[in-house]
């Protein structure tokens, strides 16, 4: 019987800044992920309003007026796509937003800098269900 | 430097790219080009070149006004001069015409600066969204027929597009939407609905478009039940500016059992 192939690992990376978003973007491609990015809020909302993703990596804080967005991001992918796996990145974590963040329904809420490599194995963890 | 939204990008001159899709009136095996519907593709190489995303992202914005003026702007300019004398469709959404109050004014400009008379266009209203000022939008659509154009309504039977709508808009082209149309030649129940709009929009005088006609078998029964003007893939894709110019589409026969390209692509 023919191996059923895997099937591909969808992620979108959310992050205002460029040179970040395309290195992510870069290494997971490298990694055989599909991979689509947004910048702002709204994009990745609109994104997800239309498309299936395996797992959201987002930034907490986008171009916007509160400094929150990621947490909209997620709140937004949580109650549309309720098997979908999330993670808010920050540089300016608080135990408060990381408690807001899980009651919006992230699953893995990790502090910058984090060597990607450290963040493809929290990935793959995650896709695996191992956490 | 602060880098540019992607809001910015879009309302860039060259943002948006209009397509063209032709609407045809088909009698027997004759099908000849009634109107364009003009479609917009975003930014290219960016998310926004689908327009699904796209529009979701300016709903999101809430920039619809600014978006849909912008949309107006490249569609008019991007016509081909030749088809000047054919109906334009340009989608508008239903909140830029309850909120934009110089709208009128503003299509009746574009249209000068394009040399087109404003007689043959047609404005489609679209909306994803309830929205509702009843005043505003009723006298914009009164503006927009005094100057002599057109209005139709987009995706009749699914969404936002329901009878309140048809009774506020009055339309003048009732646009099925394709969900209703892909399928009908085996399903009574299509054949029902269609049948129905068909006998709603006579009672409006107004004509009926059945969207995404993708089957010659959906498009023999549409003939049998009356709607003769069609558009889809069908009879033909999207077509940017420079294909629609080298295109004839003055009229075409079908051939027997199959349709023919109606486009004659290179003349």
């Amino acid at each position: 019987m023919k191996e059923k192939a895997p099937s591909p690992r969808r992620v979108l990376i959310v992050d205002d800044k460029e040179p970040i978003l395309k290195a992510m973007a870069k290494y997971f491609r490298a990694h055989d992920y599909i991979v689509d990015s947004a910048r702002e809020q709204e994009e990745a909302e609109a994104m997800l309003t239309h498309s299936d993703y395996s797992i959201v990596i987002a930034d907490l804080r986008l171009t916007g007026i509160n400094g929150t967005e990621g947490l909209n991001i997620v709140r937004f992918a949580r109650q549309r796509w309720p098997n979908m796996r999330l993670i808010l990145l920050t540089a300016y974590g608080s135990p408060e937003i990381e408690q807001e963040a899980r009651c919006c329904g992230v699953d893995v809420f990790l502090h910058k800098p984090i060597p990607m490599g450290e963040l493809a194995q929290v990935v793959s963890e995650l896709l695996e269900g191992k956490r | 430097m602060k880098e540019k939204l992607m809001l910015d990008i879009i309302l860039e001159p060259g943002g948006m790219l209009p397509v063209y899709q032709p609407i045809f009136k088909v009698a027997g095996n004759d099908c000849a080009l009634h109107a364009v519907e003009s479609l917009i593709r975003g930014p290219q190489g960016t998310n926004m070149q689908s327009p699904v995303i796209l529009f979701e992202y300016v709903r999101r914005k809430g920039a619809e006004k600014a978006v849909d003026r912008a949309c107006v702007r490249a569609a008019l300019a991007e016509y081909p001069r030749l088809l000047q004398g054919v109906l334009l469709s340009i989608n508008v959404h239903a909140s830029t015409l309850e909120r934009d109050r110089e709208f009128a004014n503003f299509l009746q400009s574009a249209a000068e600066a394009n040399s087109f008379d404003p007689k043959n266009l047609i404005i489609e209203i679209v909306e994803s969204v309830s929205f509702w000022d009843r005043s505003g939008f009723t006298a914009t659509l009164e503006e927009l027929r005094s100057l002599g154009v057109a209005i139709a309504l987009d995706d009749i039977g699914v969404g936002q597009s329901n009878y309140r709508m048809l009774l506020e808009s009055r339309p003048d082209y009732f646009k099925v939407d394709r969900h209703i149309v892909n399928g009908v030649y085996s399903d009574p129940f299509r054949q029902a609905v269609l049948e129905s709009v068909l006998l709603l929009a006579g009672r409006f005088n107004a004509r009926v478009v059945a969207e995404g006609v993708e089957q010659k078998k959906d498009l023999d029964t549409l003939l049998e039940i009356g709607i003769d003007l069609i558009q889809g893939y069908l009879l033909s894709l999207p077509l940017e500016s420079a294909r629609l110019v080298s295109t004839s589409f003055a009229q075409s026969k079908m051939g027997e059992g199959e349709v023919k390209a109606v486009s004659v692509a290179g003349n």
